[in-house]
């Protein structure tokens, strides 16, 4: 049975209004309760020569073994890929602020939900790399580290 | 013509249902695919799963979808498994066409699921999308009509009350087949659109500078270890190139649309560039792709063209496999009719050497029609005949759908199987002698002398 004009229409516009209105630049934008109607912002910012970016991982000590350390992928820990680097770029930038410490507490408490009284400290390893004409500058700089907290103590807070 | 009835054309033009089929089974096939993925379940859906709470920030969709649960309760793994168990075998019929609205709907609802319990913990990402828009659109068309196993079971129904095998003559159409594709398309105008406008707003012109492109190839590549966007990156025309193409493909997509003979250049244009940011950037966007079927209809037009154009001066005769079947045969009917459905190409051509017997013999000649009856017979194009399980290896040759078949059928002693198996059905399938509403029922014969059973099975 052939669906009702009427209901075909409102399907149209409903869809296409609903995703043009979404992706315009005017839309206030909320994170994800629009999803799957979804902007297109990706990689929209524009860089220029000699800009940096900052790699980012979180590295962990086991219980005992503080001199040692293990880098942490988002895969092993089981957090969203983009997000552990989003929040290691954020203690790393000014690891004594608020937003620092709610970060150190929420990847404190993700490794000790994956790996349970099994690491004692964490640290966010950073490395800045510059964007230039024909190369790019401290693509292979070692790492160093931008801050340091126990684990286990805010872990359980 | 009014505005309103130049509307009503341009979204409900009758459309061929097949293209819509070929939709539903690209966007069924991208989002199983995703679900499906080794690992998708073990190694993202249920660790997230045991994240502390704090990481969770559902999705309103998915508060709306664990409803019975309580408004923004958070999935148990045990839930998450059953989901993904749910999508699995209900995009498997929806794939297949097997009661294609349910299937569609049960789909739906656990991709969805699935996809919003991914993205509750403070990460989005893109590539789904718009394919699950469109796969939510589709359960209100008839996109199982066609490319369906709803669509064989209806035509072997339709035969089996008629009594007798008649090919489909013209590809089906539906004015409901038209504005889901036509919604489809302006869907990706629409966030190609989206995504041009932000970096004009955003970026300005300097998104063009070529640093741009080498920052965010550093960025993903050094995120996810991709040497490759890392190389790619020391290059700086090259980041000035793909800007430019970039930013141009997204801003015009919209010709493709406006101007459908330019369709097979931007999509072609558009697998490129997903194809360089899934190697160089480690952001596959394949289901976005999946998205580019609803093109179908003016890129076989295009393709056609080009092929005719070609083949200008050739022979444009078509090569045709004909097939002469047991038009009293119940079992043949049922078999002719899933032939010709699964025959997108249109490369057979049917003869019923009851109803057509001067045909028949025409084209065996010096066979009897007790020997046709005995198997059913392939006529290649050169004139060749083939018969009973060589017929059907043949035809398995010629539709894609039975390729998966060929190496069972070439295999050593597949001959000698087949051969044995062809036999024993011929000898042992119904006949009746029908014609229109008259039926002539002879008794306890075999299939040689003409007649067997009534009942239509094989005894």
């Amino acid at each position: 049975m052939p669906l009702s004009k009427v209901v075909a229409t409102a399907a149209i516009i409903g869809i296409l209004g609903a995703q043009t209105a979404i992706g315009s630049p005017a839309f206030p934008s909320r994170y994800g309760w629009n999803w799957p109607f979804l902007p297109y912002p990706m990689y929209a910012a524009a860089h220029a020569r000699t800009d940096s970016l900052v790699v980012a991982e979180l590295r962990v000590s086991e219980c005992g073994r503080a001199m040692a350390t293990t880098v942490m992928p988002p895969e092993s820990l089981g957090t969203p890929l983009y997000q552990l680097p989003n929040l290691m770029i954020a203690i790393a930038s000014a690891p004594g602020s608020h937003a620092a410490r709610d970060a150190m507490r929420k990847v404190s408490r993700a490794v000790d939900a994956e790996f349970p009284g099994r690491y004692c400290s964490a640290s966010a390893w950073v490395r800045t790399v510059f964007v230039a004409d024909t190369a790019t500058y401290a693509l292979d700089a070692p790492m160093h580290r931008a801050a340091e907290w126990p684990i286990r103590d805010r872990g359980t807070e | 013509m009014s505005l309103r009835a130049r509307l009503d054309r341009y979204w409900f033009e009758p459309a061929r249902l097949r293209d819509l089929a070929w939709l539903r089974i690209a966007i069924v096939l991208a989002l199983w695919g995703d679900a499906m993925w080794p690992g998708t379940l073990t190694h993202q859906q249920l660790p997230l799963a045991r994240l502390p709470g704090e990481w969770f920030s559902p999705l309103p969709v998915l508060k709306l979808l664990m409803l019975p649960f309580g408004w923004g309760a958070r999935p148990s793994a045990m839930l998450i498994v059953v989901a993904w168990i749910v999508c699995g075998a209900s995009g498997l019929l929806a794939l297949a066409g097997a009661f294609t609205r349910v299937s569609l709907t049960i789909f739906a609802t656990a991709t969805t699921f699935l996809l919003a319990h991914f993205y509750s913990y403070g990460t989005m990402e893109h590539p789904q999308a718009a394919a699950v828009i469109v796969l939510w659109m589709l359960i209100l068309t008839p996109c199982g009509a066609e490319l369906s196993v709803d669509a064989l079971r209806a035509r072997v129904r339709e035969s089996r009350a008629r009594e007798r095998f008649v090919p489909r003559d013209a590809e089906a159409l539906s004015r409901d087949a038209r504005w889901p594709l036509r919604v489809t398309q302006w869907l990706l105008v629409s966030l190609y659109l989206s995504a041009a406008l932000a970096k004009l707003r955003i970026g300005k012109a300097a998104w063009l500078n070529g640093y741009t492109m080498q920052y965010y190839l550093l960025l993903d590549g050094s995120r996810h270890h991709v040497p490759l966007g890392i190389a790619v990156a020391h290059v700086h025309w090259l980041g000035v190139v793909a800007a430019v193409v970039a930013l141009t493909f997204e801003l015009t997509f919209v010709v493709c649309v406006l101007y459908p003979r330019a369709a097979p250049a931007y999509l072609a244009t558009g697998v490129a560039l997903h194809t360089g940011i899934a190697m160089l950037m480690q952001a596959p966007f394949y289901q976005l792709l999946s998205v580019y079927v609803a093109f179908v209809e003016p890129v076989r037009d295009e393709v056609r063209g080009w092929v005719r154009a070609w083949r200008r001066g050739a022979s444009s005769e078509r090569r045709v496999w004909t097939l002469v079947y047991d038009g009293y045969c119940p079992l043949c009917i049922r078999t002719m009719t899933q032939l010709d459905a699964l025959d997108g190409g249109r490369v057979l051509r049917y003869v019923d050497l009851e109803r057509e017997p001067a045909s028949a013999s025409e084209l065996l000649p010096g066979v009897s029609r007790e020997d046709m009856r005995e198997e059913m017979a392939v006529v290649t194009p050169s004139g060749d005949v083939l018969r009973g399980f060589f017929a059907f290896r043949e035809i398995s040759k010629r539709l894609p759908v039975l390729w998966v078949l060929v190496p069972v059928m070439f295999a050593p002693g597949a001959e000698w199987v087949g051969t044995r198996v062809y036999a024993w059905v011929a000898a042992s399938r119904a006949r009746r002698l029908c014609d229109g509403d008259a039926c002539v029922v002879p008794r306890g014969a075999s299939v040689g002398d003409a007649a067997i059973d009534f009942e239509g099975r094989v005894s």
